[in-house]
């Protein structure tokens, strides 16, 4: 942990909350430092308190915090456990309450009970689907798009090999070659500036916790982890959302690491899944299966419709999870299992008829029930136990498709564009790399030049922090930051990604827009073709024009009106690009002669961390 | 299970701030004595109640716990109607999660009763001595907006209990007085989120629900 300013500092920071309030991700303008330990010196403090006033730099401390608790969660996960990484007690999962782990990873507090026969005959049952699973996957080109191998996925893939079916069935290998090195690449950069990693930290700890793979703080699922931050940076779009990373670690249960990674991008992007829609701002697919779903039980099941209607359990209720995590912790495991084998070999119609399968099967139940029962059975009891056996309700599945598909409804009406991505992959966000001195004067001199003289400021924006009274021009506060910028030492501060103006709209000091609520805002604009992709702001927001990133004002004077523009660097000159970025960092790192921390050689992402004050 | 046989009110509440600050488990420690370091992230809202007994009403409290990631929003402000009482809760070891507090009022004052009785709450006090935001301090902020305050733990179950009964009191006083006009202030609103109920249901369980 880190010592925080204390009371004084605190109470100017709630005063300025209002404005700042930069705690959540979307909200976030980062000013990443390389700054020493004194930062938060007692000097400092006083020297912060004296400036109580000052807004501009009070805002620059909680930018400030943000960055290091940043900093401080990447090199946690970047050193691990054995490096001996602080770990609060309650950040473990109590290991001496699990006894036994069954075969799916999961660890339980009791002996697991002998297996029954039928048990044991469906573990035959499954070792020999392994061997013609094993044919199949061997010779996928010939079985891809065959009967026999949809036939087969019904009834479940063998637990050994669901993870190279899984693959296949999403095109992972075709999608890694055509990509190659990129993952790597991803990693690397959302590990400088993604604005998600604390929230992703935070969800990490509370994914699959009682699973052997992500039992460990900062252990084995770091890889979970590793597996997102990437995604935030190529899909800025969905950038993280709670929700995700269930999904990421179930994949991570069956696949390594970049197989995950792909796995997931697929199932966010290509067109049989979609699930971007489910995660952008605004939820746009989700209201709109939620739409269909009331859609079908009206029609098809009316009396538990209006019995739900008459309790009030809405769709939006019960089946959120269903429909954004593909039933994740609202069926027993292994049926989990047996849908998302399911979804991945038929998408998102699988949603749909899985939800109108729950209340079908348990109609005669539901219809007796208060608002209160609905919600334990639909949300927990059907979660340990459906009453039926997985090939019973995998067969129901089935029927209600066919049914569905009868009557048309097995799809909604399709998305509108705001539900797909809209950036090329791998879009990167601007960057801008300025050797900027320490904007504490009396702490540079104290500890000698090439320390503190050179810091990495690394600039990013989320979309979602532009808003009309952020444009520079308008807002004086903006003014005052600058000023309070010290000077760079160089005029022509490095820019990475050539799109971002060094000032003023890149100025990091500026604080996260006044709140919107929600309710304002409109799917309005959303197809209209913006210089670039303001995807998910509000109306009001889109329609001063201000867009996406900080970036634009240059793509805009360069090319008006054109998306690509954006991506139309080459690859040959991105990648020169990229390794002008590690140099320069490396650079910065050389000059910082930081203590000797455990560094990654690979990694220039190190560049940041936290000071280690614990 | 969870219905009542009867009761002379139903309050919602809900349970708002920001991610991981512990509003579920908040709900779990109240409405079922549980804490579970396991707890998923909540998606959207999900809700649980419990039945108190207050001077001689019989008061069912219908909480609402609300997902804390920003983009959530979209979905859980349509909960907030017809909420009578709320919890704001803040993690009194993460100073963030703090400062956005007064976000969080605004959020919840544009969709909610303008009469909502809201406490701010500081959760995980076993934290105390990984504490970033001083008692003092939270308090005075409280006190400025006219929040109710109190600091809890939901980990050893301190003061849990008396966060939530103190806000039904304050709720059971309002409706009682009748300081507010029943429409206004709809004691009773079960969980509707599609409009706000315009009329106060005294005793639903009473004539609808008992036996």
């Amino acid at each position: 942990m880190f010592q925080r300013p204390h009371s004084g500092t605190r109470q100017t920071c709630a005063r300025l909350s209002e404005q700042i309030i930069g705690s959540e991700p979307l909200h976030m303008t980062h000013a990443i430092e390389v700054l020493d330990q004194e930062i938060l010196t007692e000097e400092n403090l006083m020297r912060w308190n004296q400036e109580d006033g000052d807004h501009t730099d009070m805002k620059k401390d909680i930018e400030k915090l943000i960055a290091e608790e940043r900093a401080d969660i990447i090199l946690k996960y970047a050193t691990g456990r054995q490096g001996g990484v602080e770990i609060d007690p309650w950040e473990d999962a109590d290991y001496s309450v699990y006894k036994v782990t069954d075969r799916f990873g999961f660890m339980h507090e009791n002996e697991l009970p002998a297996p029954t026969a039928h048990e044991e005959k469906l573990k035959q049952l499954e070792i020999e689907r392994a061997e013609k699973w094993l044919k199949m996957v061997k010779k996928w080109d010939k079985y891809k798009s065959s009967d026999r191998m949809v036939k087969r996925v019904y009834k479940g893939i063998p637990l050994q090999l669901r993870g190279r079916a899984w693959a296949l069935m999403l095109d992972v290998e075709r999608t890694k070659k055509e990509n190659e090195g990129k993952y790597e690449k991803m990693k690397e950069q959302a590990r400088l500036y993604s604005s998600e990693i604390k929230q992703i930290d935070l969800d990490i700890n509370r994914t699959f916790r009682n699973h052997i793979m992500f039992m460990d703080r900062f252990g084995v699922k770091k890889a979970s982890a590793q597996c997102f931050s990437p995604l935030c940076c190529r899909l800025q779009e969905v950038s993280y959302c709670q929700g995700m990373s269930q999904i990421a670690a179930l994949l991570l249960m069956f696949m390594n690491e970049e197989d995950a990674f792909w796995a997931l991008s697929q199932l966010l992007t290509n067109q049989r899944h979609g699930m971007h829609g489910f995660f952008v701002p605004g939820f746009p697919k989700l209201q709109r299966f939620q739409t269909h779903h009331d859609q079908i039980i009206s029609k098809l099941i009316p009396k538990l419709k209006k019995h739900l209607d008459r309790e009030q359990m809405s769709a939006g209720i019960y089946s959120t999870k269903w429909f954004l995590q593909c039933f994740i912790d609202r069926t027993p495991f292994t049926l989990t299992l047996r849908l998302w084998d399911v979804f991945i070999l038929e998408g998102e119609r699988l949603l749909t008829a899985m939800s109108y399968t729950v209340l079908k099967t348990h109609k005669k139940r539901l219809v007796k029930m208060s608002l209160e029962e609905l919600r334990e059975f639909l949300q927990e009891r059907i979660a340990q136990t459906f009453f039926h056996s997985d090939d019973v309700i995998v067969e129901q599945l089935q029927a209600s498709m066919t049914e569905l598909r009868k009557m048309k409804l097995d799809l909604p009406p399709p998305g509108k564009a705001d539900e797909l991505p809209r950036k090329p992959l791998g879009q990167e966000l601007p960057v801008l790399l300025a050797p900027v001195q320490s904007t504490r004067g009396k702490t540079s001199s104290a500890s000698g030049f090439p320390r503190t003289a050179l810091s990495l400021h690394i600039i990013s924006h989320q979309a979602d922090t532009i808003s009309p009274d952020q444009s520079p021009s308008k807002d004086p506060r903006d003014l005052d930051a600058e000023e309070d910028e010290a000077p760079l030492p160089s005029p022509d501060p490095v820019i990475i990604h050539s799109r971002a103006p060094p000032t003023p709209g890149g100025s990091p000091l500026m604080g996260p827009p006044p709140y919107q609520p929600p309710g304002t805002r409109t799917d309005e604009g959303r197809d209209e073709p913006a210089p670039t992709s303001a995807d998910d702001s509000s109306g009001a927001e889109r329609s001063c024009g201000i867009p996406r990133t900080l970036s634009v004002p240059v793509v805009q004077a360069s090319a008006p009106g054109s998306v690509p523009v954006q991506s139309s660097l080459s690859a040959a000159e991105e990648e020169a690009e990229d390794g002008r970025l590690v140099q320069l960092l490396q650079q910065a790192s050389a000059l910082c002669t930081d203590k000797n921390r455990n560094r990654d050689s690979s990694s220039a992402a190190e560049e940041t961390p936290a000071p280690d004050v614990s | 299970m969870g219905s009542d046989d009867s009761y002379n009110f139903v309050f919602k509440v809900v349970l708002i701030g920001e991610s991981g600050v512990g509003k579920s488990n908040l709900l779990s420690r109240f409405t079922k004595n549980e804490f579970n370091h396991d707890s998923r992230t909540t998606i959207g809202v999900e809700f649980s109640t419990r039945t108190v007994q207050l001077d001689n009403y019989t008061i069912k409290a219908q909480i609402w716990d609300t997902a804390g990631l920003e983009r959530y929003r979209a979905i859980t402000s349509a909960y907030y109607r017809g909420a009578v009482g709320a919890l704001l809760v803040y993690d009194i070891s993460k100073h963030l999660t703090y400062e956005s507090a007064e976000r969080w009022l605004k959020e919840l004052y544009d969709h909610a009763d303008p009469h909502i009785v809201v406490m701010l709450v500081g959760n995980k006090r076993d934290l105390d001595t990984l504490r970033t935001v001083p008692m003092e301090e939270a308090k005075d902020f409280a006190e400025k907006k006219g929040l109710m305050y109190m600091e809890t733990s939901a980990l050893d179950s301190t003061n849990v209990e008396a966060a939530f009964n103190e806000v039904l009191t304050a709720i059971h006083t309002k409706v009682a007085s009748r300081e507010v006009t029943r429409g206004s202030i709809s004691a009773v609103t079960l969980s509707n989120p599609i409009g706000p109920t315009s009329e106060a249901q005294e005793g639903r369980g009473g004539c609808c629900k008992s036996a």
